[in-house]
């Protein structure tokens, strides 16, 4: 019989000892496994979800606010010989009306996506909704929100856009509307069909409405533009190629530039639907030779400085230009100076001045957070024009909406603050109906740039000789030196960014690992013990094969062998218990734990690898716990194997007892590191609090597990024990091995459990403090459309109507604006890839000490208006946990820099300079950045998006009503602060009530393994039992003192494990916040004695069930 | 008045579907005070169920037990447990020590049921000093010797001063040499502190040393000497 044979006999033999081991070895690797698969599975389904939002798009070029024209994809296609498909994607509202008394349904935050059939294409599915000017279609998540279907009646308002960004100088407010349009669901698009279209990194679904794009860019006034180009690409294309075909086959009419000719004036002149020349235009454009830039303003006053402003005349146009030879480009001659004017006729009659005198424009400022500020400038007057020597100047002068095309001036209708007074200035008036916007006076292009250049651009026009240059010649140039990516128009591989969002993705694999870290360990150590109890039980047969002759090496390998073999089919019937398990923990998470995975279907799928990779770790770890019970075996003389002593622990002595001291001195070393660790991190303010847990925990554990090792030597030293309570304690320091891995397993799943317990944060508490995570905001508001007002100001008020109730008298808001990005909370399972970015002003902050915790020492709000090299921009987390784990970047001095692309498609490097402080906020998912380098880097993102409310504490509902009523229209949603941090916090409870689940299970396996424990020590005792029941003692004496011996054991091990979770917490206990769930707590440690004790009263019972006379006998 | 009285002791076990073995069938003994007794006979021969249905760690399916005039076998088993402890002492074949205790512990461990410990201590002392194994009372089971192992088995058996010695082939594990020290030993403590012995046993020298020597075979006892 060869090794192999004789394995497989014995293993057969002791099939029952073995099938114990295997069930052990199956359930570690059914956890383990099952917790592995929990990844694959939603790795799949994010996976899934990322394919499913964008169908066969590759690729994609979002130009956000600016907006290119819709011919560019036809040219493009042919160039590339790839499909392009424009779309028109803006932000909106949807309403439908339900019921009989037609109760209005509206949600906000809606995508509205103006597309023609050529989308549908990139679905894959040749079906596509009928969209019409009477028909529109919405995904399923949106019908189900609003209950419809097709056929019924739908509503959508969106907020019109302006080619001129609002937030610039004399943009027109009344374009500050929005636009509705009613129509008839022609249909539900399936998530097959794109109906989950967003290019965000996202597995929450968008609310989609899908509407013609012709109608769409008709009501919104951009006829035969789109701010979407969408591709599948074909093999092997890249970005770049992509990018390059723009560059051939774009024209800078595609980003609404136009070349105007002005055959009389011999003049061609490039102008821009924005009004303003981006400062990437204007640059190539005044270098071609012979050009003159133009920047047209309106001033508040111009006005005779020696008479202090009693001669003069308000709002007037103003126009800067460059000095050309003869006046061949415009009126300023070469030889005017940078501190001159040029007056017209009619100003100059109006201010009596000539030649020579010095005249004063006052003019407002924009500030870089939306203020305007009024300035003055001093000029001397160079030369007054006839009003027929300017005629021409009406012709070329810019358009301004809601300016250049009102009848009166009453009428004017900007943004910037006029006073009604002066506005009505008869003068004034004549001179427009007269001769309109035509400039009242001329500055140098160098003297206007310095008042009036702003972040929207410092021309308004660039002029060019016709004797020079013809148009083709002009736009041929400019084409050529212009880089369309500055202009946006950049393609984008949103499918492979997808893609690497879900690969980077929160590893639920990890955390379901982590969680259940506790459960495989009760389950390996239970296969550890069952394992030992088998072979201990086999001694006897060691000692006989050793005798025999075999050597130590030959008997360990057959029971390798037996091991291998039981560990194999263990691992084999855990991976395919796994299947069942991990569909489980699916079920549990669509069902109890949705937090957790925000809500999101959860679809079970397994990699053939990951059963692989958790049936041979499993399979290694119960080896590992078996071989360790081979070693301590086989390590044995013949004559320890064959003695009736064996396994039974005696007094330390001799030169084992020399290094005793050490058992002593390790662990004592170890509790004072951990109340080191503990101290300082409360005296460092919880700098350290995760390391100072994990530390200290570590530490306190170890250190009592080793200590409670010297109890029980001392324990079992010789001395007095003259009563049964004596007998049982002597009895605990027995088995010592046996002891301390109950006694382990006891306090780990206490110390795991208790802690976990100890983790739950109250995050309403303090919710009103400035310290908190709400910055003491009472509310949080979000709208769809952006405010353009400032809302605190009497004029935004009353604009926004708002000035209608006292109450909101007292309530004070910070607007803040955004520009969209991945959502980098808890709350996305995707690794956010751009985040969303908001420009804050930190005055506002400041001022109240928000989200300051320390307010003395804190300086993060000032960090972001700190100047950095490289260009680089200062940003900070929106919290502590965004920073960890929503970005998983640094912060601080040495902080990461995220890569965002500004408008103009260039390199935006904002810096993480810091974070706020909570782990919590209202922020989290966002990075910060000032308002100032937010308007300079996304000029177009006007007006305001996110709210925070100061409002008082009591009429905290009826602000709330009354704010929501009023900008309902923008698509506004007001939450308590307060809510939206537990909106967050609910992922992580969710996360503890998971662990504590699969804790509890973990403890419920550790119950099982004390059950076999007690079982094992009484059966192995029985003859002992026997001849104390011999000499006398009843049953009542010998359950005292098994009960008694085990109790000790299972006390002392709950005893570590509450202590240990308790002080290693105790930092983070006496942080703000903290929520110990106490009666939960001791509901878990009465359950956990409870249990316990019935194991060993169940192990008593049937271990005492049958006589113990027969145990005398010495068969 | 006789310390042990079996009359008409019986015991059936079940064996198989429906049947039955008699394994002892109407077995009469009378032991007065201070005799000695062997039981010998073949193995399997009931020899130990009758020592434990004597020391009432079993019971019979016939007949009674009066033990120094108490019908033992009416007793519940809390009764039977105190009765045990204060009036018989058990030798086994083998000793049964505890090893996480010392010598001394071992032999105090009926002591402390009953809550006798302080003077049982110095009994332990001083049997132990009889038995020759005073210079060992803080060693463990595991340093002694079969033959010291065995005598503080007896010592433990002797600690709370029984009226009755049952021992259960107490050489059976022990040298020649062993089992003839052992056999001296209580047949010494039989004389020194008048205890009645009832030995069951293969030993024919053994044996031979008791006053009464019984054989029994065919579930019958039958006196031989």
């Amino acid at each position: 019989m060869k090794l192999l044979g004789l394995s497989i006999r014995s293993s057969l033999f002791y099939w029952r000892s073995h099938l114990s081991v295997l069930t052990g070895t199956a359930l570690a690797c059914a956890i383990l496994t099952g917790a592995m698969l929990v990844g694959d599975s939603v790795r799949y389904s994010l996976n899934k979800n990322a394919l499913l939002r964008l169908g066969n798009i590759h690729f994609a070029l979002n130009s956000y606010d600016r907006y290119f024209r819709e011919d560019l994809a036809v040219r493009l296609e042919a160039e590339s010989a790839v499909k392009m498909v424009p779309a028109l994607v803006m932000r909106g509202i949807a309403l439908c009306r339900k019921g009989d008394r037609g109760d209005a349904l509206q949600v906000n935050n809606v995508q509205i996506i103006g597309v023609d059939e050529r989308f549908w294409t990139l679905s894959g599915i040749a079906e596509s909704p009928v969209l019409s000017n009477e028909s529109i279609a919405v995904n399923r998540k949106l019908a189900a929100k609003l209950g419809i279907a097709a056929g019924d009646e739908i509503s959508i308002r969106f907020g019109k856009p302006s080619l001129l960004p609002r937030d610039a100088p004399l943009s027109s407010r009344k374009s500050d509307e929005t636009v509705r349009g009613a129509f008839v669901l022609s249909g539900v698009v399936d998530d097959s069909q794109l109906g989950r279209f967003s290019l965000y990194a996202n597995q929450i679904v968008p609310y989609n409405v899908f509407v013609s794009l012709q109608w769409l860019q008709k009501n919104s006034l951009l006829e035969g533009r789109s701010n979407l180009l969408l591709t599948a690409g074909k093999n092997e294309i890249t970005p770049v190629q992509l990018n390059e075909c723009i560059k051939k086959t774009w024209n800078i009419e595609d980003i609404g530039l136009v070349i105007r000719d002005f055959p009389k004036r011999e003049l061609l002149q490039l102008e821009s639907d924005r009004v303003f020349l981006d400062p990437f235009i204007t640059s190539e454009a005044l270098k071609i030779e012979q050009s003159a830039g133009s920047l047209t303003y309106l001033v508040n006053s111009i006005y005779r400085t020696s008479d202090n402003g009693s001669l003069g005349t308000p709002y007037s146009f103003v126009e800067a230009l460059s000095p050309s030879p003869a006046g061949i480009l415009g009126v300023v001659p070469e030889d005017m100076r940078d501190d001159e004017i040029i007056l017209n006729k009619w100003m100059a009659d109006c201010l009596s001045a000539k030649s020579g005198d010095d005249v004063s424009i006052s003019y407002y400022e924009l500030t870089s957070v939306n203020k305007f500020v009024e300035k003055t400038t001093n000029y001397k007057v160079h030369a007054v024009l006839d009003m027929h020597e300017i005629t021409g100047e009406l012709d070329l002068a810019p358009r301004f909406p809601g300016l250049t095309d009102a009848e009166r001036c009453t009428e004017w209708d900007i943004g910037m603050p006029m006073d009604r007074v002066k506005i009505e200035d008869k003068a004034n008036e004549t001179y427009w109906k007269a001769y309109r916007h035509t400039p009242k006076a001329f500055v140098t292009l160098a003297a206007g740039q310095k008042m009036w250049a702003n972040r929207f651009g410092n021309l308004t026009a660039a002029r060019y000789s016709t004797q020079r240059y013809n148009k083709q010649q002009i736009l041929r140039i400019l084409r050529d030196t212009v880089d369309p990516i500055d202009a946006g128009l950049t393609f984008l591989p949103v499918r492979e960014s997808a893609l690497k969002a879900v690969n980077e993705s929160m590893d639920f694999g990890q955390l379901f690992v982590g969680m259940s870290f506790f459960l495989v360990i009760s389950a390996l150590m239970l296969t550890g013990l069952l394992f030992a109890f088998g072979i201990q039980q086999r001694s006897t047969e060691m000692g006989i094969l050793l005798a025999t002759g075999f050597t130590p090496v030959t008997v360990r390998n057959i029971l390798m062998l037996e091991s291998c073999l039981v560990a194999g089919a263990g691992a084999v019937a855990g991976a395919f218990l796994a299947t069942f398990y991990t569909r489980g923990l699916i079920w549990g998470l669509g069902n109890y734990w949705q937090g957790a995975v925000a809500g999101s279907t959860i679809f079970y799928h397994a990699q053939p690898l990951t059963v692989f990779i958790g049936a041979i770790t499993s399979f290694v770890c119960a080896m590992l716990s078996m071989l360790f019970s081979i070693r301590r075996e086989t390590g044995r003389t013949v004559h320890a194997l064959l003695s009736e002593y064996i396994g039974e622990d005696t007094p330390v002595k001799g030169n084992k007892a020399r290094g005793q001291w050490l058992w002593f001195v390790f662990p004592s070393a170890g509790l004072i590191i951990a109340a080191w660790v503990i101290v300082n991190s409360i005296t460092t303010g919880m700098h350290n609090a995760t390391e100072s847990f994990f530390i200290s925990g570590a530490l306190l554990l170890a250190s009592s597990i080793g200590l409670t090792r010297q109890v029980l030597v001392k324990w079992t030293s010789p001395g007095n024990f003259m009563s049964l309570s004596g007998l049982a304690v002597r009895n605990t320091g027995r088995r010592r091995g046996r002891s301390l891995a109950v006694v382990s397993l006891l306090a780990c799943g206490c110390f795991m459990v208790f802690a976990v317990c100890s983790m739950q944060m109250d995050v309403s508490a303090n919710a009103w403090m400035r310290f908190s995570g709400t910055g003491g905001f009472a509310l949080f508001g979000e709208s769809t459309i952006p405010i353009q007002v400032d809302i605190n100001s009497p004029e935004g008020r009353h604009k926004l109507r708002l000035d209608g109730d006292d109450l909101l008298n007292d309530v004070r808001i910070v607007s803040v604006k955004v520009r969209d990005g991945d959502d980098a909370s808890c709350l996305n399972l995707n690794r956010a890839q751009v985040s969303r970015l908001l420009g804050v002003d930190a005055a506002e902050f400041l001022a109240r000490n928000a989200f300051m915790v320390d307010e003395k020492k804190e300086k993060t709000w000032e960090l972001l208006n700190k100047a950095l090299p490289g260009g680089e921009i200062p940003g900070i987390a929106g919290d502590a946990d965004t920073a960890t784990w929503g970005l998983k970047k640094k912060t601080g001095k040495d902080g990461d820099v995220l890569i965002y692309r500004d408008e103009k498609g260039q390199q935006l490097k904002v810096k993480l300079v810091g974070k706020l402080p909570m782990r919590l906020s209202v922020f989290q998912g966002t990075v910060l950045i000032s308002s100032s380098a937010f308007a300079a880097k996304y000029p177009s993102e006007s007006g305001y998006r996110i709210f925070l409310v100061d409002a008082p504490r009591g009429d905290l509902k009826k602000v709330d009503d009354l704010l929501s009523q009023a900008l309902g229209k923008y698509g506004i949603d007001f939450i308590e602060s307060v809510d939206r941090l537990k909106e967050f916090y609910a992922v992580e409870s969710t996360y503890m009530s998971m662990f504590l689940v699969l804790g509890g299970m973990g403890l419920l396996l550790g119950s099982a393994g004390v059950l076999i424990v007690v079982l094992r020590n009484i059966l192995e005792r029985r003859s002992e039992l026997a001849l104390l029941d011999a000499v006398g003692y009843n049953r009542r004496n010998l359950n005292k003192v098994i009960l008694l011996e085990h109790g000790i054991i299972v006390c002392i091990g709950l005893a570590i494990g509450c202590i240990a979770s308790f002080a290693a917490m105790w930092p983070s206990l006496q942080s703000q916040g903290s929520n110990i769930p106490v009666a939960i707590m001791l509901f878990f440690i009465i359950a956990i004695v409870l249990l316990q004790f019935i194991c060993i009263g169940a192990s008593i019972r049937i271990a005492m069930h049958s006589s113990l006379v027969a145990s005398l006998r010495n068969e | 008045m006789p310390i042990l009285v079996l009359e008409n002791i019986g015991k059936t076990y079940p064996s198989g579907p429906n049947g039955t073995v008699e394994i002892l069938k109407g077995v009469n003994l009378v032991m007065e005070p201070s005799q000695t007794c062997a039981i010998v006979g073949p193995s399997g021969s009931g020899k130990s169920t009758l020592l434990n249905i004597v020391g009432t760690l079993d019971f019979s399916t016939t007949g009674r037990v009066l033990m120094d005039g108490q019908d033992v076998s009416m007793f519940d088993n809390a009764d039977k447990a105190v009765f045990r402890n204060r009036r018989i002492g058990f030798v086994f074949q083998l000793h049964h020590l505890l090893p996480q205790c010392s010598v001394l512990e071992n032999v105090l461990i009926p002591a402390i049921v009953n809550k006798d410990t302080g003077d049982a201590e110095k009994r332990a002392d001083a049997l132990l000093e009889t038995v020759g194994l005073g210079d060992r009372r803080n060693h463990r089971p595991g340093q002694l010797s079969g033959g010291e192992r065995q005598r503080v088995a007896v010592v433990r058996a002797m600690i709370n001063n029984p009226k009755i010695l049952l021992a259960d082939e107490p050489t059976g594990s022990l040298d020649n040499s062993g089992a003839e020290k052992l056999g001296d030993l209580m047949v010494k403590l039989n004389k020194q502190f008048g205890m009645t012995l009832l030995v069951v046993t293969h030993s024919e020298s053994l044996a031979e040393r008791m006053d009464m020597i019984y054989e029994l075979s065919s579930a019958s006892l039958t006196r031989k000497k």
